[in-house]
């Protein structure tokens, strides 16, 4: 028999990542690509469009608003969530006593199954019998309509988010801020900086590469929110809470309609490469200067 | 330009006492080293001093002034930490000028006394460099800029050379020395290294467990050890301390230890036979002592440590292991014999029972 030799040893092991890359990633991808200049539904046949599809999106009055809903979205949820998440971490840095008991309780929306906080929070939010209205109402505030209007669903939906992922900020701050030297602290202190003009000038930009990877991973999840939303709204009420992804699905999952399905897709893949790029090159300018 | 007197001390971390009851003063105007091995709360001291640890019992004066309850900022004091503490976001120039940045000192004034500072220091040519482009010594420069930028009244320095190769820690002994004697005002210099103490200070200060075991100017500490341990740790290499007993010979009383004999008539404490003494001899004044009286004995070596361009060589003689300390290299085997020998005056005793010096 004919021996083998190490180098195609070598070539025939590096196949298998070019397999799974192919198989699970590249034919996907192509397929949505392919079939995004397809006129193509449920049980018809794929008829060749061109550019029609495109067309179509970009003339799409509900694309644009679904647009600038899940940019709103990121935008106010994440903001929210570094406001209170590095405004708690500030807290839990300066609390001498119960920090582990904090962080316990802090960890709790972070477990939770996000499609399963998205059904609590519908009942939460429930204008007749909701918890939210039934609090708001012992402090005097008449109980509002959530999940029926359109400016109070997406209100509640950035809520939820929020509610989510702000300890995630905050975990992940502090744990950045405890590897700082105490030195710096101290240094500044001595020289008689306050403590919060010590921790916005000297501690944060020192964790900066953390805060844009945190900032990476949010902007992320946020522009591709499905779960969370999808059953606690559906997407509506009408399309006030229908996202990137929600919109993406209903039109392949709920109306069939797989061209244009995969059109959105593909216009979404090149919004989502476009940011990871921009903000993981931001990261790692960071991450260097550190 | 501030002296310091701390009364009856005390702070404990959980239920450690690190100091309990300490008391020392510092000088005004001088340069004063807080001498002791790790672990020995120097850094709590400095720390306690500048007012970033809050002490749990006692007084801290600068000046006559209870200061125990003012806050850092309000001491008008520095530190230079062992690790630096520089922003490695900012330039030089912005480390250095940060405390002046906190106090608002125009910009004006700001980059003509970061200027001045610096180039006093020699790195008046990297205030645009980032501190990561800058060597291990020229760091250090850096955080002591920013210390004396501030003109404060007194500089706390944080064992500042510990973090520096062996090289550049000697020359910025030199240098230190070169501008502390030049700007004046008082230092507080804590360092576990005798050789910082010997080269730069006026006035040492020996701690042990957060206890004051000695303070005094250096030449008089160095010279007059009040006990074993200020003997064993303030000196380079660490003192040889002998066990050794009081015998009558000829009518006098003698030391003796392991076969070594001192003469004790000229002791005036009361000492009598039987008495279990120590008998301390420096390392630097064993090689090539000559005279008549001198004490010559014939070791074996056991191990030669070459450091630097000197040399410690491990001997052991009748039981007893030695370190002879030569100022120059000088290899010898193991088994090989060397001769060496002291001055009977060169010698330190001390009690054993509770290490006290009784002579030298």
């Amino acid at each position: 028999m004919k021996k083998i030799s190490f180098r195609s040893k070598t070539l025939f092991l590096a196949l298998i990542p070019m397999i799974y890359l192919y198989g699970l990633v590249i034919y996907p991808f192509a397929s949505v690509i392919y079939y995004s200049f397809f006129s193509y539904d449920i049980g018809g046949t794929p008829v060749f469009n061109g550019v029609g599809n495109y067309i179509q999106l970009f003339t799409d009055p509900q694309f644009y608003r679904t647009l600038g809903l899940t940019l709103s979205y990121s935008i106010l949820a994440v903001g929210a969530e570094f406001l209170f998440g590095i405004g708690l971490a500030y807290l839990l840095v300066h609390i001498s006593r119960g920090r582990s008991v904090a962080t316990s309780i802090l960890i709790l929306p972070l477990v939770m199954t996000p499609a399963v906080a998205g059904i609590i929070w519908r009942i939460m939010f429930d204008a007749g019998f909701g918890h939210v209205n039934f609090y708001l109402s012992l402090i005097g505030i008449p109980g509002q309509k959530w999940l029926i209007r359109p400016t109070e669903a997406f209100i509640s939906t950035v809520i939820v988010d929020v509610w989510q992922w702000t300890p995630f900020v905050t975990l992940v701050t502090f744990a950045g801020l405890t590897t700082l030297p105490v030195e710096l602290v101290e240094s500044a202190y001595i020289d008689g900086a306050s403590e919060f003009r010590t921790f916005k000038d000297i501690l944060l930009p020192r964790i900066r590469a953390l805060l844009y990877i945190i900032l990476f991973l949010r902007v992320i999840d946020t522009l591709k929110i499905f779960d969370t939303v999808y059953t606690m709204t559906g997407g509506g009420p009408g399309t006030a809470t229908t996202y990137m992804s929600i919109f993406n699905y209903l039109n392949l999952m709920t109306f069939y309609h797989i061209g244009y399905g995969c059109t959105i897709a593909a216009f979404f893949i090149v919004l989502m490469n476009v940011v990871v790029t921009v903000l993981s090159k931001k990261a790692g300018a960071a991450l260097f200067a550190a | 330009m501030v002296e310091v007197r701390v009364e009856n001390l005390c702070k404990r971390f959980g239920s450690r006492y690190i100091f309990n009851n300490f008391s020392m003063r510092i000088e005004n105007e001088s340069f004063t080293t807080i001498l002791g091995p790790p672990g020995a709360g120097k850094t709590t001291l400095l720390r306690l001093l500048a007012g970033v640890e809050i002490p749990d019992g006692g007084k801290i004066y600068f000046d006559g002034r209870d200061v125990t309850d003012i806050p850092a900022k309000d001491r008008n004091v520095a530190m230079v930490f062992q690790s630096f503490a520089l922003h490695p976001t900012r330039k030089v120039f912005d480390n250095i000028a940060s405390p002046l940045k906190i106090k608002n000192v125009p910009k004006e004034e700001t980059r003509r006394r970061v200027k001045e500072v610096a180039d006093m220091l020699g790195i008046g040519d990297l205030l645009d460099r980032y501190p990561r482009e800058l060597s291990g010594g020229q760091q250090q420069r850096v955080a002591i800029a920013r210390a004396m930028v501030k003109k404060a009244n007194l500089i706390f320095f944080d064992e500042p050379l510990t973090n520096l190769d062996y090289k550049i820690r000697e020359s910025m002994r030199s240098e230190l020395k070169k501008i502390f004697t030049a700007q004046g005002g008082t230092i507080v210099y804590a360092t576990p290294d005798p050789t910082d103490a010997l080269s730069m200070a006026k006035y040492v200060a020996v701690i042990n467990q957060g206890k004051l075991e000695q303070y005094g100017p250096v030449d008089d500490v160095y010279n007059y050890p009040a006990n074993t341990f200020v003997g064993y740790y303030f000196s380079f290499p660490p003192m040889n301390l002998l066990d050794g007993k009081v015998v009558r010979e000829k009518g006098a009383l003698v030391l003796n230890s392991h076969d070594l004999k001192v003469d004790l008539s000229d002791c005036k404490e009361g000492i009598k036979e039987g008495d279990e003494l120590i008998l301390g001899l420096r390392p630097s004044q064993l090689f090539k002592v000559d005279g008549d009286d001198v004490v010559k004995f014939e070791g074996e070596v056991i191990i030669t440590e070459v450091i630097g361009s000197e040399t410690i060589i491990h001997v052991q003689y009748n039981g007893a292991r030695l370190a002879v300390h030569v100022p120059m290299i000088y290899r010898l085997l193991p088994g090989d014999k060397l001769t060496i020998g002291f001055r009977p005056c060169d010698a330190f005793i001390f009690r054993k029972a509770d290490g006290s010096l009784i002579r030298r």
